[in-house]
């Protein structure tokens, strides 16, 4: 009988399901410790103004509270780090001003935590804090980064001139202007890409607690990386050293990069609950989700693009202005730069690539990493402009792009951004998804619609992201402060079952089901026999946590390094035992087996005889079968893929619905075909979220308009297509499993092909580009011509 | 009224009968959560737009956090815990697991409790009666497409 | 969220008698005592601190206030906490006012229609943003202007905005007003009164703090819809920023009573999310009385009902959507 098939490349069913559908999920919301208190934040509901005192009197007199704290309080306490330094076009380093956990003279956004209220329940913490009085006197505020640049413009910190974070640059911009110079066509597009709100489901919560007998601190939180949570409150804001602060992210209720950031509510609780010797738990209402946690995208561009008269690509110039809002959240300055201007070179062979970015400070929410990061950013622009470029030269969108794709040939493809592409097939991607999106069918089905008096239009994107995130040498050069290694511990048990402990988090992903099978099908063992844990410093010996899609490009190679230790520790033990020279001992499907002979030990028998070592080579060899890997890769991975969107629009009431949406990418290796589809499927449906009804709306003044699910509007079941998936593979080439991360490519690749569509379908109009979200207000104003177009 | 006694609220909970207290304005999530410890219902808004405290009362979908735990005084209610009978997970849970229905399951169990309240009126939905059940409820995951599946398939269809 | 005692009257009166002012979010901020119905609105109300009352009066408890029933001459009436699902799937309702039970069956989501009131629905409050933000003082909470008029306005109104520019949030009221329904409203003395819906909403010129004409210690307890005549015709179309649940961005109810000989003896035309009260387009009416509906008379009603609109900066587009609506629930009604 044969086992059945649950190695890389089956759809196993997720092993985490089992508890999220039977309500036994454990999110951190669902833990309560004993003597547990409760933290209220108090938060600015002004946007800048002068922090001039805050009379807390009431407060600490109202029913059941503990204690009071606002920055006066945290003597001792350093700021939130910022994790990754940019430098300016003239080798400064960017403005960094200090980011203090509770505001300290000023509050800088709606949102700005001032105080925090600690009482025994929820609701005397929340009605305390009402009794809080805040000296505020408010200060003009900026909202925008247009508004931000402008002469004059109200400053948010002292230390950053005209509200300028940094002014930075990449490429070789007399290459560039040499080849506009020449260019038989240039084309130009200004454009937003437009602030998203992440809302995960699950809202931030955190609970510290603290054992006055070892002194060792805990923080549950909702985090993506609790070793980084433990790197950077230990060791930069509170001094707590690593051996005294364990940091564990249960079950965590969706991420998208919002629960990388290590926040205010984390080192508070950590720090009251030392203070006060009772556990402290803080949850978010969704409203102080809204206004706290890091927000995503927000840049202004212009893109211009030199070609020549065949409409080969010569050179592209981007300037661009991003926000960075009030302070900079962990890793903000990387995003605009090291994984957005980096990615300008798209799947093209454009030569000269010049983009300059300045990013910018204003009285907003910080804006930080949201699901792809910098690289939609990237795509928005590329996709739109090559559409443009083929609209204004009279070429078709399809053979524009065929024209100027890196040939597979071409790989490994330097580009002129710094990046280094190691594999890659544009044109299968292109083509299989033209054939599963019918793209040759189109006009019979814009014909069709046009006869009920709708608007049909197709649009598509070739894009390319990179993730895995990332070689620690590179990245180091470029200004992070920490190495993007990921870590590994195989534990084979004396009896042949195994435990997986990865620095990867999953929050969504189903990394308990893809590393399991991973592990069951390098090492043989039944997938029921292999346990994955997460999320717990005191399990797990370190590890950099999810995000950039890296957890199996760079976590599944660490345990691939981890598990060739295992095999090779093993193949000593089965040469001892079979009596046979090391390197005539294989090990294939769970089995040492001595080359050329039926004489083997599976792996239990070795695990077994190295826990019981009677019959051991213990005179060279340790007991134990359990080891531990890092892994650092050598370069990012570089999925990439093309994304059809077809769309119809009610001409007369400017409403959009995606009617068909195709999505082929080139992921690397699957491991599991269901959850990549699963993952793409969610990718495209907040693409299509931004493209169509996300956008986060500050007011002039700085207030957020947006702040609940009924005036940020996500797609809900209703209105949303079926999002088909296919792949085409080409493998990586510089880690263990060929794998390339699919976590990001949904949101990556599709805004650009919704917008492109919904322009194809307005061609008649003579709209050559138009901002996201697409709402029906702007299509109308479109088709009228009215003067809101140009406004947005 | 700080110090006075919570009234004590009888209702069925799963099958089995619940006394617990509970003041005017405590709402039927915190109930759960908090006094009962059944943490499976989740809270994902600050009231009405997300559709993650869905629970059955009196087998309709109504939300736990729009709900007084005082207005359940007699009435029949049902959670995510109560709906594997016996320890066996229902056909709308199996099928969310073969499906892939669940990503980050922070959503799912309001999601299973909106779809449990479609089936019970609704045994043969059509896709689009699916997703307008399901429209109360949000998912950042999925993008809903293995959820309509799901309900699919349990209902016969899939 | 400020604590409030609560009170389950048994009967209309009892409950009229323990609110100073009343309903479900109601008309001004310090309320003594408000009048819970679904508590879907009140709740929000309640924890954003727009409302502050020491009791809230649940009318769940008072017996067959959630009838929806024909009296002999066929005229029907709903109570006023009638579930909105219970509207929307009552064969009354689906039979004799589809365009109601339309407007109603496309506005929030299911697990919120299974709770929420037609009385509620009528009472919410709106859903301007700066309303229900805490840092905007606004003209309709004492404040000194209205924020909307010169900021993100593209949701809000196209008539009567000089003041105050909110839309009134209620698909529901759209469709009834169409119907020429008719309110009931009780007192604490025991006594009612009988208004047309379309009288009771008020307008931020009568009366900037009052959404509605409910007076202390009354509770509107139902709705009564006359029997159709026979001949009408009926639609209402919701058009939101997407196809489900969200605020609409305009929505249009049509009543159209045509004789047997094919001419419009009355029409009524409504527009929802225009103004701060649902919106009668008398013009559009007149366009459609005394002729042989059809494309003609509907592009012309189109036309004519957003004559004296005064749109705001953001939300001009709303001219045209609305022109769309009318027109096509004209013909929607007529197929």
């Amino acid at each position: 009988m044969n086992a059945p098939f649950e190695g890389i490349g089956a759809s196993m069913k997720r092993k985490e399901d089992l508890r999220f559908i039977s309500g036994h999920g454990h999110y951190v919301d669902d833990i309560n410790r004993p003597g547990q208190l409760y933290a209220y934040i108090k938060r600015s509901d002004r946007a800048h103004a002068e922090l001039r005192g805050i009379d807390t009197a009431a407060a600490k007199a109202s029913a059941g509270v503990v204690a009071v704290y606002t920055s006066a309080d945290l003597t001792g306490i350093g700021g939130l780090p910022c994790g990754w330094q940019i430098h300016n076009k003239d080798g400064s380093p960017m403005a960094e001003p200090a980011h203090p956990v509770l505001a300290s003279g000023k509050v800088r956004h709606v949102g700005d935590p001032v105080a925090v209220v600690i009482a025994e329940t929820k609701q005397q913490a929340k009605d305390a804090a009402e009794k809080l009085v805040v000296d505020y006197k408010d200060l003009p505020a900026v909202a925008t980064v247009t508004d931000a640049v402008k002469p004059g413009a109200a400053q948010v910190h002292e230390g950053a001139a005209g509200n300028v974070c940094y002014d930075w640059e990449i490429g070789d911009k007399g290459a560039v202007d040499a080849a506009f110079a020449k260019a038989a066509k240039t084309v130009k597009l200004d454009l937003t890409n437009n602030r998203l709100i992440p809302n995960a489901m699950e809202p931030r919560a955190a609970i510290g607690e603290y054992d006055p007998t070892t002194g060792e601190h805990t923080l549950y939180t909702t985090s993506q990386n609790p070793h980084v949570i433990r790197l950077l409150m230990g060791a930069f804001v509170l001094q707590i050293p690593e051996h005294k602060l364990r940091v564990v992210a249960p079950d965590v209720g969706g991420g998208f990069g919002s629960k990388i950031y290590h926040y205010a509510e984390e080192a508070i609780v950590t720090w009251a609950s030392g203070k006060l010797a009772q556990p402290v738990k803080w949850a978010a209402e969704r409203n102080e989700s809204f206004m706290s946690d890091a927000h995503g995208r927000d840049h202004v561009s212009t893109a211009e693009l030199a070609l020549a008269a065949d409409g080969t690509f010569l050179a592209l110039r981007v300037k661009t202005l991003c926000n960075m809002g009030a302070y900079l959240s962990t890793f903000a300055p990387a995003v605009p730069t090291y994984l957005y201007a980096t990615l300008l070179a798209g799947v093209y062979k454009t030569p000269a690539i010049y983009a300059e970015v300045k990013a910018v400070f204003t009285n907003t929410v910080p804006v930080d990493a949201y699901r792809g990061a910098g690289r939609p950013e990237a795509s928005f622009l590329l996709e739109r402009l090559v559409d443009v470029a083929a609209r204004d030269t009279g070429m078709d969108r399809v053979e524009i792009r065929r024209k100027n794709f890196i040939p597979k040939d071409a790989f490994p493809y330097q580009t002129p951004v710094a990046l280094q592409y190691d594999s890659g097939d544009y044109v299968s991607t292109l083509d299989a998804a033209m054939k599963h999106a019918d793209w040759a069918g189109f006009p019979a089905r814009r014909a069709a619609a046009k006869a009920k008096g709708k608007l049909r239009g197709i649009g598509m994107s070739t894009y390319l992201e990179a993730c895995g995130i990332a070689p620690s040498k590179v990245v180091g050069s470029l200004g992070a402060r920490a190495g993007l290694y990921e870590v590994a511990n195989i534990r084979v048990h004396p009896t042949g079952s195994v435990t997986v402990f990865t620095g990867t988090h999953s929050h969504g992903q189903g990394h308990e089901t893809t590393m399991a099978q991973l592990v069951s099908d390098q090492l043989g063992v039944p997938f029921s026999q292999v346990e994955v844990v997460h999320g717990d410093t005191s399990k797990i010996p370190f590890g950099m946590g999810t995000y950039g899609s890296r957890s199996l490009a760079v976590g599944g190679s660490a345990m691939v390094k981890a598990m060739d230790k295992i095999i090779t520790k093993g193949r000593k033990i089965a040469a001892h035992l079979l009596e046979a020279a090391v390197e005539d001992v294989e090990f294939k499907d769970g089995k040492f087996t001595v080359a050329g002979t039926d004489r083997s030990k599976t792996l239990s028998e070795i695990a077994l005889t190295a826990y019981v070592p009677h019959n051991y080579p213990i005179e060279e060899l340790e007991p134990g079968l359990d080891e531990t890997a890092f892994y650092d890769p050598k370069n990012f991975t570089y999925p990439g893929g093309c994304h059809v969107c077809e769309v119809e629009i009610d001409a007369e009431t400017g409403v959009v619905s995606v009617v068909n949406f195709t999505a082929v990418d080139d992921v690397g290796r699957v491991v599991n075909p269901m959850i990549v589809e699963g993952q793409v499927q969610g990718g495209v449906a907040q693409g299509i979220g931004q493209a169509l009804l996300e956008n986060a709306v500050y007011d002039q003044d700085g207030q957020l308009l947006s702040g609940s699910f009924m005036d940020y509007t996500m797609p809900r079941a209703d209105n949303l297509p079926n999002i088909k998936v296919g792949t085409e593979t080409t493998l990586c080439t510089h880690n263990p499993l060929g794998v390339k991360g699919c976590g990001e490519v949904g949101a990556i690749g599709s805004p650009p092909a919704v917008i492109n569509a919904v322009v194809d379908a307005l061609s008649d109009y003579g709209v050559r580009h138009l901002d996201m979200p697409a709402s029906p207000q702007k299509i109308w104003s479109i088709i009228q011509g009215a003067p809101r177009m140009a406004a947005e | 009224m700080p110090n006075e006694p919570e009234p004590i609220r009888h209702f069925r909970l799963n099958g089995r009968n619940c006394a617990v207290p509970a003041a005017d304005h405590t709402l039927l999530v915190e109930t759960l959560r908090e006094t009962l410890g059944h943490v499976g219902t989740k809270q994902g808004c600050d009231g009405g737009e997300c559709g993650a405290c869905t629970v059955l009362i009196d087998g309709v979908a109504r939300l736990a956090c729009l709900t007084r735990t005082g207005e359940c005084e007699g009435h029949e209610i049902e959670t995510i815990e109560g709906l594997a009978a016996g320890g066996r997970m229902s056909r709308l849970q199996r099928a969310f697991h073969e499906r892939l229905g669940t990503q980050c399951g922070y959503c799912t169990p309001g999601m299973i409790m909106a779809a449990e309240s479609l089936l019970r009126r609704d045994p043969h939905p059509t896709e689009t009666a699916i997703r307008e059940a399901l429209s109360g409820n949000l998912c950042r995951c999925t993008g809903y497409v293995k959820i309509v599946e799901a309900v699919l398939e349990a209902a016969g269809a899939g | 969220m400020n604590r409030f005692a609560y009170a389950s009257p048994a009967t209309v009166t009892e409950a009229a008698a323990a609110t100073g002012l009343v309903a479900e979010a109601m008309v001004t901020f310090d309320e003594s005592a408000v009048l819970k119905a679904g508590g879907i609105d009140l709740l929000d109300l309640l924890k954003l601190e727009l409302l502050t009352p020491s009791v809230v009066v649940n009318l769940r408890a008072i017996k067959g206030l959630d009838a929806i029933t024909q009296d002999a001459a066929g005229n029907v009436a709903i109570g006023a906490m009638a579930t909105l699902s219970q509207v929307a799937e009552h064969p009354l309702v689906r039979g004799s006012y589809p365009a109601l039970a339309t407007a109603i069956a496309g506005a929030a989501g299911p697990q919120l229609r299974n709770v929420a009131t037609l009385g509620g629905n009528l009472l919410q409050r709106p859903h301007c943003w700066y309303l229900r933000s805490p840092a905007h003082h606004c003209l309709r909470k004492g404040g000194g202007h209205c924020f909307a008029i010169h900021g993100e306005n593209q949701y809000h109104a196209i008539f009567d905005n000089h003041a105050c520019a909110i839309v009134h949030p209620s698909t529901a009221a759209t469709a009834l007003v169409a119907l020429n329904a008719e309110v009931e409203l009780h007192d604490a003395e025991g006594a009612t009164r009988r208004l047309p819906l379309e009288d009771f909403f008020v307008g931020p010129d009568d009366d900037i703090q009052r959404e509605n004409a409910l007076r202390p210690r009354e509770v509107l307890t139902a709705i009564h819809l006359r029997k159709p005549a026979s001949g009408t015709r009926m639609a209402h179309l919701r058009q939101g920023e997407k196809a489900g649940f969200d605020w609409p961005l305009a929505d249009v109810a049509v009543v159209l009573a045509i004789g047997p000989d094919g001419v419009c003896r009355e029409a009524s035309v409504v527009l929802g999310a225009a103004a701060p009260v649902p919106h009668r387009a008398r013009a559009a009416e007149q366009a459609l009385q005394g002729r042989h509906p059809g494309e003609a008379a509907a592009g012309d009603a189109a036309r004519a009902a957003l004559r004296g609109a005064t749109p705001l900066s953001l939300n001009a587009y709303k001219l045209a959507l609305f022109e769309t609506l009318v027109r096509r629930a004209i013909l929607a009604a007529l197929a």
